[in-house]
């Protein structure tokens, strides 16, 4: 569909709040207890937490938790029981969300929707409606200005003008959703593209050459470079990039329960990890390098060269939050052939 | 949209009806479906086993679609593997499947074909053996070459020793030479690696695949025999790859190599293919 471009008032945006958890489950940013920024459900629309910050943890839980039941089974005498996990799905509302968090579900949408349909994935995403937040300054790591993902995949983007949000609306569902409190949303009469524009230039989210798909052609050559081991040899293997990652999405299926009865579940696993391709008597993936390498060629190699898109909305986590300083877009310049010197410092052994 | 997790999540129900020991880790599961009809799959296909409890694994299916039932041969190494094995017959256990691509029969069709099995790599190659001697007519010469470690890794024993009766299947068994050129006490067979077998034999590449599956050091070097010493093209071998899998339906991004996912596009690879991958076997 055409954008749609609506004023929002800064002084209308909690009766949004709270006129949508009637309709929606709604989930913002927020403080937990501990005074963590999470994506949560606030209690008040003063616990809403206002902030360009991305919380540690995506939002891609709401659409891949963590740990989900695909099968219950039960036992009885040589009798067994089983059944699929049945879900009743609410409208889930990703208020404020950030455009990398937003954008990741359609990067990740192409995976569990190809050949076999993921319904478990794809059931929660398509009750799922993102309503973004762009940021009105770039974070410390993030580097979504180098990165192409789709924004038009985003339902609605609220961009913070001086006075008023201005809301463009992009999908259905973005559509639906304006239509329901359709009172507070005004339609925009000036150029409202421009005023987008400037605003990203403002907040340094703008594009900028060269964006990082261009190092694809480069990395296709790097598989056997020498310099993975020497840049990436510091990698623990703890996972943290993939499971702070909006777009990594690998999964392992598990049982927990006994023979009596109990559970077969789906649960986020990480490529880094040592035993993630550890097979009876052969390991491909020896060594740490070779784990790291598979990440960040699955990102920026194998995934967009199978579905299309880079497997990275650029949102920096997996920077800001690895023990041992790995810096992915530093990686990707280098092996890429985007820039000529490795990422250098004490971080990278060097 | 409905029931789709049904049909990827959920397992069938299937019963143990017979159980073959191989060998002393090594266990042949004969396997019926009582919720229905069996499904169809085909040769090199495979399949997600499992005990609820204990979790599920992939095997392939190592029976020949056209003949009744469902076997795998399960060697037992790791968690799901040990459960297999303290089964017994009109134990119940789940599968999901059949899962990947299978091996291309009709173009194997008025070849020369030559099967290479390594230790319990013989098991995806049973199928299609055992199909292609059905259908013995289709075919010009039919060469098995089946190597082991040792002599109590052999599986099939009594199959091998059929075909050994057989005048249209030329049989080659070989264990891994302990100190090379030494007879094993007691072994019928040869004490080789397959490599100086073919080497020696030099079967002529003129109109002929090779079928091959074992570990991966024997595919390779198999393989590299083949193509460097006896005039084979890439394209005349066919494999099938194990890389660790989960789901089995190209989702959990666990045996991908490169953009390829093992459990979708293979488990069967021609060795063309198998080259333009990145190197991580």
């Amino acid at each position: 569909m055409a954008a749609e471009y609506y004023r929002l008032n800064r002084d209308k945006v909690g009766e949004l709040f709270d006129r949508a958890r009637a309709d929606y489950d709604v989930v913002a940013k927020t403080r937990d207890a501990n005074n963590n920024l999470i994506y949560g459900r606030p209690a008040t629309f003063d616990d809403v937490a206002f902030v360009d910050q991305q919380p540690p943890m995506s939002a891609k839980t709401f659409a891949l938790p963590q740990t989900e039941t695909l099968v219950r089974y039960e036992r009885e005498g040589d009798k067994i029981r089983a059944e699929g996990a049945a879900e009743t799905t609410r409208d889930v509302l990703l208020f404020g969300v950030n455009m990398c968090d937003a954008a990741a579900f359609d990067v990740i949408d192409h995976v569990f929707a190809w050949d076999y349909l993921d319904d478990p994935y794809l059931n929660r995403r398509a009750a799922t409606t993102q309503f973004a937040l762009a940021c009105t300054i770039s974070q410390q790591d993030c580097f979504c200005d180098r990165i192409s993902y789709a924004e038009e995949s985003v339902d609605a983007v609220a961009y913070p003008l001086e006075d008023y949000y201005l809301v463009k609306v992009q999908t259905e569902k973005g559509r639906n959703l304006v239509a329901r409190y359709k009172e507070l949303f005004v339609p925009e009469e000036g150029d409202a593209e421009s005023s987008i524009r400037a605003f990203q230039e403002k907040a340094g989210t703008a594009k900028k050459e060269p964006m990082l798909e261009a190092a694809r052609a480069g990395l296709e050559k790097a598989f056997e470079h020498a310099d993975w081991e020497i840049l990436v040899s510091t990698c623990i293997g703890c996972g943290i990039c993939t499971y702070t990652c909006p777009t990594c999405h690998c999964f392992d299926i598990q049982d927990e329960g006994g023979t009596v009865g109990g559970r077969r579940l789906r649960t986020w696993d990480h490529c880094t990890g040592r035993t993630f391709t550890a097979m009876a008597a052969h390991q491909p993936r020896d060594r740490q390098y070779k784990r790291y390498r598979q990440r960040l060629l699955h990102k920026f190699w194998y995934y967009p060269e199978r579905f299309g898109p880079l497997l990275c909305t650029g949102c920096g986590r997996c920077i800001t939050y690895c023990p041992v300083k790995i810096n992915i877009k530093e990686l990707v310049e280098y092996f890429g052939g985007l820039k000529d010197t490795p990422p250098g410092g004490a971080r990278h052994g060097k | 949209m409905e029931n789709s997790a049904e049909r990827l999540y959920v397992p069938r129900l299937v019963r143990i009806v017979g159980v073959v020991a191989e060998t002393p880790t090594i266990k042949t599961f004969q396997l019926s479906f009582e919720d229905g009809d069996r499904p169809d799959f085909k040769c090199g296909q495979f399949g997600e086993f499992g005990v609820y409890g204990v979790g599920e694994a992939a095997f392939c299916l190592a029976s020949p679609p056209s003949r009744d039932g469902l076997e795998i041969t399960v060697k037992e190494v790791g968690k799901v593997t040990r459960a297999f094995h303290n089964l017994n017959e009109g134990d119940v256990i789940t599968f999901r499947g059949p899962f990947g691509n299978w091996f291309p029969y009709d173009d194997f069709k008025g070849k020369e074909l030559l099967f290479i099995g390594g230790g319990i790599g013989q098991a995806p190659l049973r199928g299609l053996l055992r199909t292609c001697l059905d259908n013995r007519g289709d075919f010009e010469h039919i060469d098995l070459i089946y190597a082991a470690r040792e002599e109590c890794e052999l599986v099939y024993e009594r199959e091998l020793v059929a075909f050994e009766g057989r005048d249209d299947i030329d049989v080659t068994l070989a264990l891994d030479p302990v100190c090379p050129g030494e007879p094993i006490p007691g072994w019928r067979g040869r004490t080789s690696f397959v490599p100086p077998i073919l080497e020696e034999e030099r079967p002529s590449p003129d109109n002929r695949v090779v079928i091959t599956c074992g570990p991966p050091i024997m595919i390779k070097l198999v393989a590299k025999s083949l193509l460097e010493k006896l005039d084979y093209a890439p394209g005349q071998i066919w494999t099938t790859l194990e890389m660790r899998m989960k789901c089995g339906v190209g989702k959990c991004g666990r045996c991908n190599i490169g953009s390829v996912y093992v459990c979708k596009d293979g488990p069967v690879f021609n060795y063309e293919r198998i080259l333009s991958l990145p190197q991580e076997f």
